[in-house]
């Protein structure tokens, strides 16, 4: 019901668009790149900025699918996932306010993940998570509602602006043993942007995110119990089962994030450099049985980012964009017992300690070239580099999982107009993975298990291999009156790692209408 | 803005302020004991440190000090010590635990004092207590059996001998506190049958086994179970509960019941739990009263309290791996637990053969169910060869 009360929110916001800024309408995708190419601003964690740079006013609805098969993937993701995606977003200066809003709705089947009993994204880090080894699919859903908006400005030297976000999910394992995910998150991020002089812009934000996940496990076959293993990070775990007398309770994952970012944007004639900097703390406990909480971890994490962009407008735009940053999180576990006495019955924590550390590093350096005029291009040409580097390690008994790569890519697209009503856009992207090391070393009570035989070491050499990628895009706009367009979309790409016989295709196809 | 930066640092100075130690190793010493008048100590004990949270197990040998020292990883652990020795024809069990000691400090000392005990007489040697599909799928568990064999060199009268299941039902860390000075010295019984006799009518050969079954029937006959993997029409006694219409009153000879928690008092027949109840066999001594109950604290649960000293053998079944360190059986008695893993498995779990002895077969019993049981696809009653009592004249 919650989800429901934005969506005419954002579809008022959506229509309300229309003719704002009936000069110079976004017609198509490549109008769409462009528009968001040049709002540096709102690639920053300053929604307040929007204002700086602002979007061109545009709306757009979408219906897409999207699939993915082939099995150089990571375990815990499927042999094959098919997403339903719908959307809405837009953008719109209503008076001398700024507002953006999207939002989301995405359905998917996953086909053939292992390694994830209970996370709806399993490979986003945490290391406290329930797994099994059968292969099974899962069924999921979520809903993600963005709103960002800036002040009018306030004595021509202060905006002031926010960003809400909320996300809603749900998804449900389809093989014994099997769990029930419900989780939201919500995210509060005001901001400001002081005009220091002219050309000189520095701004600041700060932001809360509250998240949540609740999992309940269950098994069809009643009288069997299924074993599972109770992650506690590259391979060490503790023995569990769902079902029966003993089985798992329900997990539940509160997460707190506090964080800042500080901006700094330069303008000059048709040049701009903005530097956005955030660092964020986040907390996520993960717990087993409200009533009798027993702790099974908290993931500790402190990210430092660094964004900065350049552009050049004039016949032609470029456009750098280069980001660094590190993300390191502790895993905590606990030790507990069990005060059984009457008037008590809980657990009981005596002592804890970081066990584990997972660091992330990454760079990226990224350049476009866009030509054509200010609102679309004819031509786009790019090439961008990301260096990863991922650093974990169980502290006792020791194991170590690390992983190194180096991802080259260029890309191209042509727009083609055809007649005066429509438009062909081609795409092109070329990419290659240097893989730079990685290994995986475990000492644990625990060397014969599946996790250490078969899952990170398939995880280890899918994260370590070199791998080529090709991939194409095609989209027809079709333009319905002046301001408005249909718009066809395919994408494909596939990617090939080296001396192995899998491979994974990524198709997409969306239908669009923006107005 | 200043203010912005100064909240900003502020909040980062917060972060970085709560931090927490990285785990390191800690050491740990171990000083064994033996109790007050016991002059034979053995050269060796066998000692484990097991953190059953981590899967982790270290080993270590004292020596005839009883001193010995680990390095290990903070965590709740389970000290087991044992030792074995053998005199004048016997063996003499020498066995102590400290159970879910939580050990998060570099330094400490533990003392272990040992029971020493000759091996047991009388011994649960197979237990079905996980029940069985029938043909068309549904559950049953009224084949369950209890094997008890004689593990001596001497004739032993089972007359009198005590059966039952343990609070609590099922293993759980939850354990209740029950209202009764020194009860940590006593278990605690939700179910108690006691075998007939007048002392000298059911003797029990080195070598022979009695089967107690829930139900002393033939569970393979069409009209009850054919999937079921055993046939107990041969059991020496059944807990047949009088006037009851679930069971007929088979040829096995009938045990008392001598209690049963209120919770079953509707029952009509005796149920182990499937998950896997906490067993204990005793001789009653001269003045226990079989009909004393001990209330729970802030409960009206009421159960026999039987001296630990009076048990014969005890074995902790539970569901899996993951409840072996939830304790209901003493660790003087039973160390450690042994399960099938599942429920209606049609698996049992059955004592490793020590050695044989000019043809009969002695049972490892270490009181330590973890080392002394082994998982069996299939039930048996007599498995290995036991022997079944002359004066079983209707098990052919």
């Amino acid at each position: 019901m919650k989800n429901c009360l934005f969506i005419p929110a954002v579809c008022l916001l959506s229509v309300s668009l229309y003719g704002q800024e009936a000069a110079q309408p976004v017609t198509g995708y490549s109008g769409m790149e462009l528009n968001y190419a040049q709002s540096l601003w709102f690639h920053t964690s300053n929604a307040a900025g929007i204002a700086v740079t602002p979007l061109r006013n545009y709306n757009i609805l979408s219906a897409q699918y999207a699939t993915v098969a082939g099995g150089y993937k990571l375990q815990q993701e499927g042999d094959r996932n098919r997403n339903m995606n719908f959307n809405t977003n837009g953008a719109l200066l209503l008076g001398k306010f700024f507002l953006w809003g999207d939002f989301t709705f995405s359905d998917s089947h996953v086909t053939g993940a292992t390694y994830n009993t209970n996370r709806y994204e399993p490979t986003s880090g945490m290391p406290y998570y329930v797994a099994d080894p059968n292969k099974s699919d899962w069924k999921k859903q979520y809903y993600d509602m963005t709103l960002k908006a800036a002040l009018p400005i306030w004595k021509e030297r202060l905006v002031l602006g926010a960003k809400v976000h909320y996300t809603t999910k749900r998804a449900a394992k389809q093989l014994d043993p099997r769990a029930t995910v419900h989780g939201y998150g919500i995210l509060i991020k005001p901001s400001v942007v002081a005009k220091i002089t002219h050309r000189h812009h520095a701004g600041a934000s700060l932001w809360y995110q509250n998240t949540f996940d609740r999992n309940t496990f269950i098994n069809s076959l009643t009288y069997h119990s299924e074993k599972i293993y109770i992650m506690k990070g590259l391979g060490n775990y503790s023995p569990g089962v769902v079902g029966g007398s003993g089985g798992i309770g329900v997990f539940y994952y509160p997460g707190n994030q506090y964080g800042g970012g500080l901006q700094y944007g330069v303008t000059g004639n048709n040049k701009a450099l903005l530097l956005d900097i955030t660092c964020a703390t986040e907390k996520i406990e993960v717990f087993e049985t409200p009533a009798k909480p027993q702790r099974r971890g908290t993931a500790n994490n402190t990210t430092i980012a660094a964004n900065l962009q350049l552009i050049r407008n004039g016949n032609h735009t470029h456009k750098i964009t280069a980001n660094a940053g590190q993300s390191a999180t502790d895993g905590v576990e606990y030790v507990q017992e069990y005060d059984s006495r009457y008037e008590v019955n809980q657990w009981i924590t005596i002592a804890e300690y970081v066990k584990s550390t997972y660091k992330r590093l990454w760079a990226s350096l990224q350049y476009d070239l866009f030509m054509g005029n200010r609102y679309d291009y004819a031509w786009k040409a790019g090439i961008k580099t990301l260096y990863s580097n991922r650093q974990d390690e169980y502290l006792a008994p020791r194991s170590v999982f690390n992983a190194q790569n180096s991802y080259t890519e260029l890309s191209a697209a042509k727009n083609l107009a055809i007649g005066a009503s429509a438009k062909i856009l081609f795409g092109l992207q070329l990419g290659y993975n240097l893989n730079l090391g990685g290994e995986y070393a475990y000492s644990g009570a625990e060397a014969t298990s599946v996790l250490v035989t078969d899952f990170y070491p398939k995880d280890l050499s899918y994260l370590t291999s070199h791998y080529g990628k090709i991939g194409g895009s095609v989209n027809a706009s079709f333009l319905t009156k002046s301001q408005s367009s249909i718009n066809l979309h395919l994408a494909g790409q596939w990617l090939k790692p080296a001396g192995s016989p899998s491979d994974r295709f990524y198709l997409t196809a969306e239908v669009a209408y923006i107005f | 803005m200043k203010k912005t930066f100064i909240i900003f640092a502020c909040a980062a100075f917060l972060a970085a302020c709560d931090k927490t130690d990285s785990v390191k190793e800690i050491t740990v010493s171990l000083q064994i004991t033996t109790p007050a008048g016991v002059t034979t100590v053995p050269e060796s004990y066998h000692v484990e440190f097991i953190n059953y949270n981590d899967n982790s197990k270290v080993e270590k040998t004292a020596g005839a000090d009883g001193k010995v020292a680990a390095s290990i990883l903070p965590g709740i652990y389970t000290i087991s010590v044992s030792a074995e020795v053998l005199a004048q024809g016997f063996s003499v069990i020498y066995s102590g635990s400290l159970v879910n000691e939580n050990i998060v400090t570099d330094g400490a000392s533990y003392t272990i004092e040992v029971a020493v005990a000759k091996s047991g007489t009388l011994v649960f040697k197979e237990i079905y207590y996980a029940g069985c599909k029938t043909l068309s799928g549904t559950s049953y568990f009224r084949d369950q059996f209890f094997e008890i064999y004689n593990n001596s060199e001497s004739v032993v009268y089972a007359d009198g001998l005590c059966i039952g299941s343990l609070y609590t039902n099922l293993a759980s860390a939850n354990q209740p506190t029950w209202d009764k000075e020194n009860a940590a010295d006593y278990v605690f019984y939700q179910w108690l049958w006691q075998l007939p006799g007048n002392g000298t009518t059911y003797p029990v050969q080195p070598g022979e086994s009695i089967i107690i079954s829930q139900y002393a029937t033939n569970h393979q006959a069409a009209d009850l179970n054919p999937n079921s993997p055993v046939n107990l029409l041969s059991s020496e006694f059944e807990a047949y509960i009088a006037n009851s219409t679930q069971h007929t009153d088979m040829s096995a000879i009938n045990m008392e019941l001598k209690y049963r928690a209120s919770s079953y008092q509707a029952q009509q027949f005796w149920l182990s739990t499937v998950f896997g109840p906490a067993l204990a066999i005793f001789f009653p001594a001269d003045d226990t009263d079989l009909t004393e109950l001990t209330t729970q604290v802030g409960s009206t649960a009421q159960g026999v309290a039987i001296p630990i000293s009076l048990i014969l053998d005890a074995v902790e079944t539970v569901d899996n791996e993951t409840k072996v360190q939830l304790k209901r059986i003493p660790v003087v008695l039973d160390a450690g637990a042994t399960f099938v893993g599942a429920t209606y498995v049609s698996k049992s779990v059955a004592r490793k053969i020590k050695e044989t002895k000019d043809g009969r077969n002695v049972y490892q019993d270490t009181n330590n169910s973890t080392n002394d049981f082994e998982v069996k696809d299939t039930p048996e009653i007599r498995r290995n060869g036991a022997g079944k009592p002359s004066w079983n004249t209707w098990g052919n």
